[in-house]
């Protein structure tokens, strides 16, 4: 098998669970909405805070969002020996971790659609200049899916798997974070072609940590 | 010395702290030491 | 079982002691307060070098965490150092920060800046807390020691982007560049010479306290070594048969 028919046997492996037990649909997504609208709550949208500072709240409910998908990535292969499964599959690391990636990534990216949805409606602002916009997140979200799909098979096997991803993940992508907010602002406030080198760090970053994923991800399941 | 709050406030913690960690290492290496079978380590 | 040999260690941490006994003369009473910041410029003796042991253990934990997943090169040896050296780079970094702090609110008027090098050094706090939450995990030697260093090459490898993208931010929006100016202000003369002083005394206290904690380390697995296999030995040894205790000697049927 190539590696791209082994990445889709794994992403749709992945893809199909959710789509069978929709834990994202039914309990990422509302999980944004509500972060969404209690930033609402503490930041008062009539003093027009929400709407200036609206690219860095949906990115951070995204960043947040990330966790709980990356929690229930390795969640599924908790049970019935299904990390044992994988490494017996004869799947390569690198498709393995393309594979597990790319199903988070999915699951962002449509979580993403909705929440842009929102954080129009609710916060007031519009999404002008889509090219760059849409670049930003396609990037920032292969960077974070990366980095996270990394960090949780290096915890997966370990019972504080849930409180040690957070604390493991967040600085790490702290790039992502700037740049997809500053990327987002630019296009949607400023000028756009400012956009552009943020765009270019987030593609660098998602590159670098794939790159890392692929090398690594073997290694650290055979500990997990 | 101007600002004087500032600066000593600075070196006091600096080496209050590190005085401090050396001295957790020191205790806990005597304490390892001690469980050592006799005739074991340097 | 040490990094350096007794002796060397020892005479390394009288050196560090005694240039950091001189220090504090040179910094607190022979250097001369600045022109522009007055006597706030004493902290900079104390926060540069600081700071550049924090970064200097940090990559000292990320080579030995290279050279433990190098199979050729693999030893304990990297391991231990390499947690050794994340736990002095964590208390470096917190320094760091503080004197940085102390350091800047005179001067500036503010206790903290988002500029590249302070954000950078934030974030490598939270990096090494992480590593170090790591450690602490109940492992198989080599599984923490696996999962320790590729999270070590990995923040090893965020650091620099963090680094640029700070930089990034700042030069878009222009702040950043007198507070930076300020920060590279060229000194001369004694404060100079204190400054460098610094920077070798305290090169000289991580030395030393890294070979003190990487022995401390050594003897903790040590110990744990011995405490698995007597626990082991234990639920291993054959249950020894129970001794029949002999009867007391029933006397029967002797007519008295």
């Amino acid at each position: 098998m190539s590696l791209l028919d082994e990445v889709r046997l794994v992403a749709g492996k992945d893809l199909r669970i959710e789509a069978r037990s929709r834990v994202t649909l039914q309990q990422i997504v509302p999980f944004g909405l509500i972060v969404l609208v209690l930033f609402a709550f503490a930041l008062d949208p009539d003093r027009g805070v929400l709407k200036r500072v609206a690219p860095g709240l949906f990115w951070i409910t995204v960043l947040l969002a990330a966790l709980l998908a990356v929690s229930r990535s390795y969640t599924i292969e908790a049970d019935n020996g299904a990390r044992d499964g994988l490494r017996l599959s004869g799947l390569d690391g690198p498709a393995l971790f393309l594979g597990k990636a790319a199903a988070i990534a999915v699951q962002l990216l449509a979580l993403e659609v909705v929440l842009a949805i929102c954080v129009v409606v609710l916060y007031g602002i519009e999404l002008n200049s889509l090219f760059p916009l849409v670049l930003a997140t396609l990037a920032a979200t292969v960077g974070v899916s990366a980095t996270g799909t990394l960090y949780g098979v290096l915890a997966a096997g370990l019972r504080v798997r849930e409180t040690l991803v957070p604390v493991l993940l967040l600085p790490v992508v702290a790039p992502v974070l700037l740049g997809a907010t500053r990327a987002w602002e630019a296009a949607i406030d400023g000028v756009p072609s400012d956009a552009w080198p943020w765009v270019g760090l987030l593609g660098v970053f998602a590159v670098l940590f794939t790159a890392i994923g692929m090398l690594a991800f073997g290694s650290l399941l055979e500990e997990a | 010395m101007r600002f004087a709050e500032y600066v000593i406030t600075g070196w006091a913690l600096t080496f209050a702290t590190l005085g401090a960690y050396w001295l957790r290492i020191v205790v806990r290496t005597k304490r390892a030491e001690a469980t050592l079978p006799d005739g074991e380590g340097e | 079982m040490r990094l350096l040999k007794p002796r060397v260690a020892m005479a390394v941490g009288v050196l560090s002691l005694a240039s950091l006994v001189t220090l504090v003369i040179l910094g607190l009473f022979v250097a001369p307060p600045d022109a522009v910041q007055s006597d706030a410029q004493r902290l900079m003796y104390l926060h540069v070098p600081v700071a550049w042991v924090a970064y200097l253990a940090f990559g000292v934990t990320a080579l030995a965490s290279a050279l433990w997943l190098w199979p050729r090169t693999r030893s304990m040896v990297w391991d231990r150092l390499a947690g050794s050296s994340a736990e002095l780079g964590v208390i470096f970094t917190a320094l760091t920060l503080v004197d940085g702090s102390l350091w800047g609110k005179p001067v500036w008027g503010v206790w903290w800046a988002w500029d590249a090098r302070l954000v950078t050094t934030a974030v490598l706090f939270f990096l090494y807390l992480g590593y170090l939450a790591l450690r602490r995990i109940p492992s198989s030697v080599d599984a923490r020691a696996k999962r320790c260093a590729i999270a070590a090459l990995v923040a090893f490898a965020d650091v620099p982007i963090v680094h640029f993208s700070v930089d990034l931010w700042r030069t878009l929006h222009q702040d950043g560049s007198v507070f930076n100016e300020e920060l590279d202000a060229h000194i001369h003369g004694v404060m100079a010479f204190t400054l460098w002083f610094g920077v070798l005394a305290f090169t000289l206290l991580y030395v030393y306290l890294l070979d003190r904690r990487y022995r401390l380390a050594a003897l903790d697995e040590e110990r744990e070594e011995r405490e698995v296999a007597l626990a082991i030995a234990e639920r291993v040894a054959p249950q020894a048969p129970p001794v029949p205790t002999p009867a007391p000697p029933v006397e029967m049927g002797t007519p008295r």
